[in-house]
């Protein structure tokens, strides 16, 4: 029963326009088959591009082309598996219109605020991590919180982040409930989307750290980075 | 793939269950897999999804633990929810959901998750009878 690797299922009237977003979107890396009629077709993403796609004869985006003009069929999804060679180096929005239409959903960033600058006379290694932070591209926003409720940074927020943030820590505060496993149901980190907006929740320590990033954005990969930053802020002398 | 709408979820690589809820917090479909899933809180998991059907604004809620990983998704009146170990991919879970879902929702949620509330009309007479 279990012999399947990654998903199986059928198109449905899914336009595959819509599946190749959720793949960038989601950040996919691995290979999608499309068994469409007699004919099948492959799209290769590497964390969430478009870096191969073949049809029969037809490789790179004359592939990806002759794909998207298909309705309905089977698909595949092969998490990890790597091109037999890289054909495609465009970004996916671009490949999109240039193989068709242009996808209809929007961009997944949505309406944002610009990241603040802060003042970075803090003592506390939250604090300067969380300036770090700040200067980081595929953060849009950052807020530190306490276990208390108390929005520690930025000091003034708008009304909605407030609330967002009383969210996280329900949420968090459910997720520490959720699992009965002893000291192993801490959460590692949490993925919440609020209003459409993807954000990122890192327990550190008495803190959390909400980030607010792209979906398509590996949290193993954030979770890592923060952790190394703090690393060095607590070297600093 | 058989009739059950949560079987292509639980073949999702490292899945061991999936559950289906409508408002207030009342199951309404289940699947498990070969392999057991690891424990969660029923009690606790009830209250977090009735939290999450009050709040209206969080649409997905995705909690990683060291050795588990919980997936839950809002879709209008239902909440799905994944349990699966830490082997389960989450990108792959969010497009694998997302596919499912378009289907789910072209046959109409409460149509493929119906709740078991709408149960014969007979019940009332069959419990009277009975008590």
């Amino acid at each position: 029963m279990k012999n399947v690797r990654g998903f199986v299922g059928s198109l449905h009237g899914l336009d595959i326009r819509n599946l190749i977003q959720m793949c960038t979107v989601n950040g996919v890396t691995g290979r999608v088959k499309i068994l469409g009629g007699d004919q099948e077709g492959e799209i290769y993403f590497d964390r969430g591009e478009i870096v191969h796609a073949a049809c029969g004869e037809l490789k790179g985006i004359e592939g990806l082309k002759a794909i998207i003009g298909w309705e309905g069929g089977e698909i595949k999804l092969e998490p990890g598996v790597t091109p037999p060679e890289v054909t495609i180096d465009l970004p996916w929005q671009a490949l999109l219109m240039n193989a068709g239409k242009m996808a209809e959903k929007g961009h997944p960033e949505g309406d944002q605020e610009p990241p603040r600058e802060r003042s970075a006379s803090d003592t506390l290694r939250q604090y300067a991590l969380y300036s770090e932070i700040l200067r980081w591209r595929e953060v849009e926003n950052c807020l530190l919180l306490n276990s208390e409720g108390e929005i520690l940074r930025p000091s003034t927020i708008p009304e909605r982040m407030k609330r967002w943030a009383k969210d996280f820590l329900e949420i968090y505060s459910h997720s520490t409930t959720l699992a009965i496993a002893g000291s192993r149901s801490l959460p590692l980190y949490l993925s919440v989307t609020v209003d459409g907006h993807h954000w990122l929740i890192i327990p550190l320590g008495a803190h959390l750290l909400a980030l607010q990033v792209p979906r398509s954005l590996n949290p193993k990969e954030l979770l890592l980075r923060v952790t190394q930053a703090l690393g060095e802020i607590e070297e600093r002398p | 793939m058989g009739n059950d709408p949560l079987y292509e979820v639980t073949n999702l690589d490292g899945v061991e269950a999936a559950y289906v809820f409508a408002p207030p917090a009342e199951l309404v479909a289940k699947r498990e897999g070969d392999i057991p899933p690891q424990e969660f809180s029923a009690k606790e998991l009830r209250d977090f999804i009735r939290y999450l059907f009050d709040n209206g604004g969080v649409s997905e809620v995705l909690i990683c633990y060291p050795q588990k990983v919980f997936f839950l998704k809002i879709m209008g009146d239902r909440a799905l929810v994944i349990m699966g170990s830490s082997k389960a991919n989450p990108a792959l879970l969010r497009v694998g959901v997302e596919v499912l879902e378009h289907r789910w929702r072209e046959d109409g949620l409460n149509r493929v998750f119906p709740k078991r509330g709408k149960r014969s009309p007979f019940r009332f007479w069959r419990s009277r009878k009975e008590g």
